[in-house]
């Protein structure tokens, strides 16, 4: 079903990692609202890493709204449709700034000029929005417009 | 309030007499807390062993204490509860009954208000236990299994494992990670383990403590020191040499290369605020950390030595 | 003679090798079968515990029933050493009977200079009880397990002297005492109405017989398995006092030379006692310590008292060093 991914030397905080990799299924449509997901407990298991890091994942990710617990068990994907207005902007760049940080460091170190830059980002949009159309039918879940 | 599973207060144990004394501990202060998983990494005979034996009253401080649940772990009665909640996998792994079941039937009696049958058999099929073969016959691997499965089906409040993963080829290693996480963790309990596999420390710890010679040299939760250090290739000029961020300074060809132990992000604002470039800026692996840590310590005692003969 | 002592030896061996292979065999037909069948593992239920045991938390229960096993292992085998070693003359008697001129007296005589024999084999045992039983306090795999199960070091200690201590103790008294069984039912109480003098003429090689003879009828038979008791106490207990030492923690390949020199002293201790007793006259130091080893008046049993507070100090030692003991 899902598979996750970690790697606890990369450098990148393994929570981080966690919810980025949780977020990236959401956008590409391998976890669609209402899916279930594993408890903390499995989810750590299953990644071999520590549980207190799958809680505070999952805790983050439960307070942007993008996952949700229901009393008596259970974590779910939330329903993305009431997601997206409930945002603000600003929060949304917020999330997304130490991504571009990090890709503007990387980038100024192999010395690729910002228009480079600009074009592999449009191609990867363009990717992601090609995976999604030739998935079934269900409608797309939403991404950042 | 965190309360600590285990902890140390300037605690020391020394062996031998006169010229020939050996300081194995020597001032340590180890905090484990209560529902952490904590890995206790060390240089080359940094004296883990022997505070672990310390912490179950195997063997007595010299100076200094050292408390499990608050309780002194060498002198009775206090002992007999420490024993009651602790789950022990020694670094010898020699067994002390003749065959593996044999262990498990008698460690069971040992533990009657906390031992799971069904944890024992759950430990044996995933690592792949031979129950029945004789501990003379018994692999290195089989005997690390035997102690592992041993201490795991007590599910005690503390389980303290002195390099659990001797013999142990990559399934089984893996294998005990899942039974670590799954089984070991739940109701607060607390797994404190002394291990050379880095990478698995990385993945399921929490806390780290890494000594040396018998003291700690860095300790604290894992995600805060990963993001305290650093590694900067820098340009520039008039570059700083002293400063309490810089755990190593290494001069290339045509950069300088910082370790940072902390603030690293401030260290390189000061740095482009003064004009330097840098050229590179990565995180470090916990291996990494470990390797320039102990490097550092190492070079300093070496420094302390030659000056101290000078003198 | 020497072939018929090594018809006797190997009829003493015979039952406890015959328990020994009939364990081992059905232990190996076990240990095979469960190799091949690969059981899960399924634990009996503990059965319910004995009135006596009841008092014991269920950890110590399990403890203390291994050390009382030991200690009835010993007792069986140092009481069947001494009923076979001593009970040798009433079924076999050595070819000296010339020397002899009264049934009964030859008989005493011989029981009374096995005595001695069967010393030095309980001493072998005493010495295997403090390798098996004694150091595992603090060497080896077994010690490091229960100093580190809940169990308090007392318990731990006493659980393994005493089992152990008064099994050999005991083996010892009841083996004497069914030995005398045996030799009222068989030949009646032979050491009354023992001549008070040889009643034969003396030849020229008999010039130490009238001595001997003195000698032998001062000898006290209690007083013999007083001393005994008393001696066996003070070297086991010497020798607990010495395993539990606390130095650094001593590796088990380390302790060999050590053991070798108990185990030297052990089995000589026949040859040493010889070497310091001359012609009967015993040393003073024999003397305090009731060390009564040879035929002739035994030493005044008040000094009984000797070893056996040296036994009660040398415990009290030991007791003190097992809680300083780094395993």
């Amino acid at each position: 079903m899902l598979s996750l991914r970690i790697s606890a030397s990369s450098g990148i905080p393994v929570y981080l990692q966690l919810e980025q990799q949780i977020k990236q299924a959401i956008a590409s449509g391998l976890l669609r609202s209402g899916d279930p997901l594993p408890s903390t407990r499995r989810t750590a298991a299953d990644l071999r890493i520590n549980p207190n890091t799958v809680a505070r994942a999952f805790q983050n990710l439960e307070r942007e709204g993008i996952i949700r617990t229901v009393p008596g068990g259970g974590t779910f994907v939330a329903s993305l449709a009431s997601l997206a207005p409930g945002l603000l902007k600003a929060e949304k760049l917020r999330r997304v700034r130490p991504i571009a940080e990090q890709l503007a460091v990387e980038a100024s170190q192999l010395q690729l000029a910002p228009a480079d830059l600009h074009k592999l980002l449009d191609a990867a949009l363009n990717d992601l929005a090609k995976s999604r159309r030739t998935r079934s039918s269900d409608p797309a879940p939403e991404g950042d417009q | 309030m965190t309360t600590f599973a285990i902890q140390t207060h300037a605690l020391a144990k020394i062996y031998g007499l006169g010229n020939k004394k050996v300081h194995a501990v020597d001032g340590l202060n180890l905090n484990v807390p209560e529902g952490s998983i904590y890995g206790l990494l060390g240089c080359n005979s940094a004296g883990k062993t022997t505070t672990i034996r310390m912490a179950m009253g195997l063997a007595r401080p010299t100076a200094g204490e050292i408390k499990v649940f608050g309780l002194n772990p060498a002198v009775d009665p206090e002992r007999v509860t420490v024993l009651r909640q602790v789950g022990y996998v020694p670094e010898d792994k020699m067994l002390a009954a003749l065959t593996p079941r044999k262990l498990l039937e008698l460690n069971r009696s040992f533990y009657p208000e906390t031992w799971s049958d069904d944890l024992a058999r759950k430990v044996v099929k995933r690592l792949e236990l031979p129950l029945d073969t004789p501990f003379l016959k018994l692999s290195l691997g089989n005997k690390t299994k035997s102690a592992l499965a041993t201490a795991i089906a007590q599910r005690s409040r503390l389980l303290i494992l002195d390099e659990p993963t001797t013999g142990l080829d990559p399934i089984a290693l893996d294998e005990l990670l899942r039974l670590l996480v799954e089984d070991c963790t739940a109701e607060g309990r607390t797994i404190f383990l002394s291990t050379h596999q880095l990478t698995e420390i990385e993945q399921i710890a929490d806390h780290i403590g890494i000594m040396d010679r018998g003291r700690i040299l860095l300790e604290g939760p894992l995600d805060d020191i990963r993001s305290s250090f650093r590694r900067l290739i820098v340009t520039g000029t008039a570059l700083p040499t002293t400063n309490p961020s810089i755990l190593s300074i290494k001069q290339q060809p045509h950069a300088t290369q910082y370790i940072l132990q902390h603030s690293p992000d401030a260290f390189a604002q000061n740095l482009l605020a003064n004009g330097a470039t840098i050229v590179e800026s990565n995180p470090m692996s916990l291996n990494e950390i470990f390797l320039e840590l102990c490097r550092t310590s190492e070079s300093r005692e070496d420094e302390l030595a030659r000056e101290g003969a000078a003198a | 003679m020497i072939g018929s002592f090594t018809i006797s030896f190997l009829i003493f061996l015979a039952p406890l090798l015959l328990v020994a292979a009939w364990k081992i065999r059905g232990h190996s037909r076990v240990t095979a079968k469960a190799e091949l069948e690969a059981l899960p593992f399924d634990p009996a239920q503990p059965a319910a515990p004995s009135i006596f045991l009841r008092h014991f938390t269920q950890p110590q229960r399990v403890f203390l029933t291994q050390q009382l096993k030991m200690g009835a292992m010993y007792y069986t085998i140092v009481c069947w050493l001494l009923l076979f070693i001593l009970s040798m003359p009433l079924f076999h008697m050595p070819s000296h009977e010339s020397k002899w001129f009264n049934h009964s007296a030859f008989l005493w005589y011989n029981f009374v200079t096995f005595l001695p024999h069967s010393t030095q084999s309980i001493f072998i045992m005493t010495i295997s009880s403090l390798v098996f039983v004694i150091t595992p306090l603090r060497i080896g795999p077994e010690a490091r397990f229960y100093r580190s199960r809940p169990l308090t070091i007392r318990f731990i200690f006493w659980s393994k002297l005493l089992p152990v201590f008064l099994g050999i103790l005991g083996g010892v008294t009841t083996g004497m005492a069914l030995v005398f069984v045996l030799m009222l039912a068989f030949k009646g109480p032979i050491w009354h109405n023992l001549p008070i003098a040889i009643p034969r003429t003396l030849g020229p090689d008999d010039a130490e017989l009238p001595q001997l003879y003195r000698n032998f009828l001062a000898t006290s038979v209690p007083s013999l398995l007083l001393s005994i008791l008393t001696t066996l106490s003070l070297f086991f207990t010497a020798m607990l006092a010495l395993a539990t030492i606390p130095v650094k923690r001593i590796k088990a390949i380390a302790v060999i030379p050590l053991v070798a020199v108990v185990v030297v002293l052990g089995v000589g201790v026949l040859p040493i006692l010889s070497l310091f007793s001359n012609n009967g006259h015993t040393l003073s130091w024999f003397r305090t310590l009731f060390i009564y080893s040879s035929l002739g008046p035994p030493p005044p049993r008040l000094f009984a008292l000797v070893p056996i507070a040296l036994s009660i100090l040398l415990i009290a030692i030991a007791r003190i060093f097992v809680t300083r003991l780094e395993v």
